[in-house]
């Protein structure tokens, strides 16, 4: 069994310890195995024992393969989320400091309190193309955002993969699993909710509402 | 730019606004701005908006409701049920859009309710209406 550095996450360093207790049961099995057998008469019985035995060495050893392979990725995919918030936070900042310039200057136009038009106009134009590029981000963050759904993907089958292989099954799953209790505040808080998801556009909400 | 004239909202409307994102402050302080609200303060969260609303009076909130350490709407609940500031016009501007979110906050005690995104027009729109 290889132990797991302190300094480890807690997620890997709980996967290498069930790995570790699997590697423990399949080696106690396999040394379970290898006894000598008994008289002639618990031969019957003693070949389903050892068919049975077998067939669960080979359930640990798959177990520990699939979940050897559950480790988490090199590179931290939380990191990879951080970047993308502060990018897009900053990408927002500049949008919105050169919309305000805009907005400075076309109400100087606007009002007739512009002493030199021409540069305010050239203010408008270049503040626009500011935002353009400021727009960039999506470009950035669409990968990195991609990069992160794929490590995912790839975690979520090797999982479905581990859950067929140990047999479990819908009904085995507890109910409501950590969620906070109905009717509570802290149940109401769901984040942004697509249609789909039962989200309601301001028009529903109105009609709710007045 | 929002077709209202600048002068046409503010009426000396003291307006605070709460959002744990300061995008989202800066955006709806500009909005403000454009409508005609120029005495708008900011804060962070629901606890840090309660203690200002208490020291400082306002004439209207608008706040998220996503936050830590208190939300928005333990915020309304609070400002409801003290006598002094019960009154006081609340706007829940929230991504927050599933059908018991905005019973609960109607139920709370909300004066308007508005989904994230939202638009100019829809913010322009439920101020008029609460401001009146």
């Amino acid at each position: 069994m290889t132990v797991a550095p302190q300094a480890q996450p807690a997620p890997e360093k709980g996967l290498a310890r069930i790995a570790g207790h699997v590697a423990a049961i399949s080696g106690e099995v396999d040394r379970l195995l290898g006894m000598p057998m008994g008289t002639a008469e618990d031969g019957d019985r003693l070949s389903q024992v050892m068919a049975e035995m077998q067939g669960m060495s080979k359930l640990l050893a798959d177990t520990r393969a699939e979940i050897v392979h559950l480790s988490p990725p090199p590179t931290g995919l939380g990191d990879t989320l951080d970047a993308v918030v502060d990018e897009t936070e900053q990408a927002a900042m500049e949008i919105m400091k050169q919309a305000e310039r805009a907005q400075a200057a076309s109400g100087r136009l606007t009002s007739g309190a512009s002493t030199d038009t021409k540069a305010d106009l050239a203010e408008v134009d270049d503040a626009a193309t500011c935002i353009l590029m400021a727009c960039a981000f999506q470009d950035i963050t669409g990968q990195r955002i991609r990069k992160v759904l794929s490590a995912m993907r790839s975690v979520e089958e090797r999982i479905a993969t581990l859950v067929a292989l140990m047999g479990i099954r819908q009904e085995d799953l507890p109910q409501d699993a950590g969620g906070a209790p109905a009717g509570s505040d802290a149940a109401l808080l769901n984040g942004p909710s697509s249609s789909a998801e039962g989200g309601l556009g301001q028009n529903a909400v109105d009609d709710l509402f007045n | 730019m929002l077709a209202t004239p600048a002068s046409e909202g503010d009426r000396g409307v003291k307006i605070l606004v709460v959002d744990d994102y300061p995008t989202m402050r800066r955006i709806v302080r500009n909005l403000l701005d454009q409508i005609g609200f120029k005495d708008v303060e900011e804060a962070g969260n629901g606890a840090e908006a309660f203690e200002k609303i208490k020291v400082s009076r306002y004439d209207m909130v608008i706040s998220d409701w996503n936050m830590e350490p208190m939300t928005g709407l333990e915020l309304l609940k609070h400002v409801r049920a003290d006598a002094a500031l019960s009154k006081t016009p609340f706007i829940m501007v929230t991504a927050e859009s599933k059908t018991e979110n905005v019973i609960a906050a109607k139920q709370a005690g909300a004066s308007q309710y508005i989904v994230k995104p939202f638009t100019a027009e829809t913010l322009k729109a439920k101020i008029a209406s609460v401001v009146g």
